[in-house]
């Protein structure tokens, strides 16, 4: 396309990527993830007693909600460098900016000083788990693929149960109170002192970049995924996560508040069953691993789509507790484990020296837009004092209704099937 | 084309914000907020929905508590009414609070509408439900949706899948697409 020359796999050192090296490198890309999970949720989560320690009220607390939510936005840019710095850099960065964030956080002396420590956690966290993607589609033979997705995106869901276990134990009740908290983040610092040195730069991003012909390449602009060759699949792959995360995100943000508002839950009960169905739910990113590398990633994503469709919105209108946990663990094994296919959607159809630009536009353009727009629409819609549906769950069944579907008609007819696809030889064909 | 997927955007955009600009205020929606609020403890503004006697019946001591003390709340759908002792538009709404020590609160709230007809306080709760059940009871819920609005949320999934597919349309066509 523009230039000559094939890109060959680096021979330099082709022993060093063994099934030992593999696993360890799960090991820490999964570690990433589970942090990123964990401080995705443990904000919210000790957030009122932030504003008790620290003075403030629930309007400053929305605005800390907002700022930090920006930070995802804003990770959009640090992702996308994984193309121009490498992968191995990209994560390393961010795994200590994460950290260093975390620990501002923790010294926290007011609202202000927490909220731009937990903006910038979010930049780097965002940008973490778009690398770590990419980093496995690149390093793990195609038919092993799908698992290594399914284990590491698995991790995230983990992560945010952790905060739950460590609230259990009774971490806000020792000295540091709420700080305990982020100094439990600072954890991530040993494994880039354990990764930092056994850690290799993907075998498919050095190939590129060791190709002369990949010079003529832009490696930089964040545009190049909109290319006439991409921009319809970065589209397709983008609304298509955009419509599956609204509902998804929605689904998360407001079953807590379903449960015990509408059902009559307590807040223990509510709590355990979330922590209970997000353990056997997160199964649901294992099987969808397999899933993947078996039937394919289309195949694997609808049946989790259609699964999400029916058990998200049974979820809603279940009004015993009793009833609650099965369903809830299937809506979890569906809806949150279907996030390996589209893990691997925004990255298995680019050429790999524009592959971490179009996932970035996937998740953090598409993904964080709809994790934003649908807890708010429900929000909106089922708010008990002036929302034109007036039940949140009513609301949410509804927005299952009118989000699921589109996703699998988008994956029906405009999402490329990418089970077995041979990086190199697309990278060849790029050059070619 | 551009134009036609710019106006279906604004369109999708105010069909699904505009209905949520509608007042309705529902007095079971004051009580809950209500609730949420006493149960923030120090940082919780309870006297925005209720006197602060009316509070203290039902969380005494309330600011001194830690945020998260009660662990149920949960509201019934209510009953309007028009005369009795109040002005028109009073509200008897049902509800139960637990306390994580175990402590339970079953009272109606009775509420009154301001003198311009719109929004609503607590003005005093009185002792059980008044026949009123809670959903954990068999009650009903605070708000359902109507058959029509189910029907609408169907047809917005043809709507977004109708706009999805006239965006990639607006993308063109590469001879050689992007594939594995």
């Amino acid at each position: 396309m523009r230039g000559a020359g094939r890109v060959e796999p680096v021979v330099s050192e082709p022993d060093l990527r063994t099934a030992r090296y593999r696993r360890r490198l799960l090991v820490l890309l999964s570690s990433a993830t589970f942090f990123e999970g964990y401080d995705n949720f443990v904000l919210s989560f000790v957030l009122a007693l932030v504003l008790v320690d620290l003075g403030g009220t629930e309007a400053e607390a929305g605005w800390i909600r907002a700022v930090v939510g920006l930070g995802a936005v804003l990770a959009f840019a640090l992702s996308a460098q994984a193309d121009r710095i490498g992968r191995k850099r990209l994560l390393l960065i961010t795994i200590v900016g994460y950290t260093a964030s975390g620990a501002l956080t923790a010294l926290s002396p007011n609202l202000t000083w927490l909220a731009a420590a937990q903006f910038c956690a979010q930049v780097f966290l965002g940008a973490e788990w778009a690398v770590a993607v990419t980093i496995v589609v690149e390093e793990f033979p195609a038919r092993e693929r799908g698992r290594a997705l399914g284990i590491v995106t698995s991790m995230n869901t983990l992560g945010g149960i952790f905060v739950g276990i460590l609230a259990f134990v009774g971490l806000q009740n020792t000295p540091l109170t709420w700080r305990g908290f982020f100094v439990v983040g600072l954890i991530p610092l040993i494994l880039v002192a354990m990764g930092r040195r056994s850690m290799l730069e993907t075998e498919r991003y050095q190939a590129v970049r060791a190709d002369p012909a990949s010079e003529a390449l832009d490696h930089t602009s964040l545009w190049e995924a909109w290319r006439p060759e991409y921009r319809r699949t970065v589209l397709a792959v983008g609304l298509l996560t955009f419509f599956r995360h609204a509902a998804v995100a929605a689904a998360a943000f407001w079953w807590a508040y379903y449960a015990q508002a509408e059902v009559g839950m307590s807040v223990s009960l509510s709590g355990l069953y979330l922590a209970a169905a997000g353990v056997l739910g997160a199964v649901g990113f294992l099987v969808a691993g397999r899933l993947m590398d078996r039937f394919g990633r289309r195949p694997a994503f609808i049946a989790y789509m259609l699964g999400a469709l029916v058990f998200g919105t049974w979820l809603f209108q279940i009004r015993t507790a009793a009833l609650m946990l099965p369903v809830l663990c299937l809506a979890i094994f569906f809806g949150l484990g279907s996030v390996a296919m589209t893990s691997a959607f925004s990255t298995e159809p680019f050429p790999t020296y524009v592959r971490s630009r179009a996932a970035a536009w996937c998740r953090n353009a598409f993904e964080v837009g709809g994790g934003i727009v649908g807890p708010l629409v429900v929000g909106l819609l089922g708010d008990h004092v002036t929302g034109p549906i007036g039940s949140i769950g009513d609301a949410m069944s509804l927005t299952s209704i009118a989000l699921f579907p589109v996703t699998i008609f988008l994956c029906v007819r405009y999402v490329p099937e990418t089970r077995g696809g041979d990086l190199a030889a697309l990278d060849r064909a790029v050059v070619a | 084309m551009r134009r036609l997927a710019t106006v279906a955007g604004l369109v999708a955009v105010a069909t699904l914000l505009l209905p949520a600009c509608a007042g309705t205020d529902r007095p079971e929606g004051i009580v809950e907020r209500w609730l949420t609020s006493l149960n923030q403890g120090a940082a919780g503004r309870p006297s925005r929905y209720a006197p602060d006697s009316v509070s203290q019946e039902v969380l005494p001591n309330w600011r001194n508590l830690d945020p998260g003390e009660l662990d149920v709340i949960e509201v019934g759908r209510g009953r309007t009414f028009v005369s009795l002792s109040f002005v028109e538009g009073a509200a008897r709404v049902p509800f139960r609070v637990v306390e994580a020590s175990g402590r339970e609160v079953r009272a109606t709230a009775l509420l009154q509408r301001g003198p311009d007809g719109t929004g609503a306080t607590i003005v005093r709760i009185e002792p059980g439900t008044a026949g009123l059940l809670l959903p954990s009871e068999g009650g009903p819920p605070i708000e359902s949706a109507t058959p029509a609005m189910w029907l609408a949320a169907a047809g917005a999934a043809l709507f977004f899948a109708l706009l999805s597919a006239a965006l990639m349309a607006l993308v063109s066509r590469h001879r050689r697409p992007a594939t594995a």
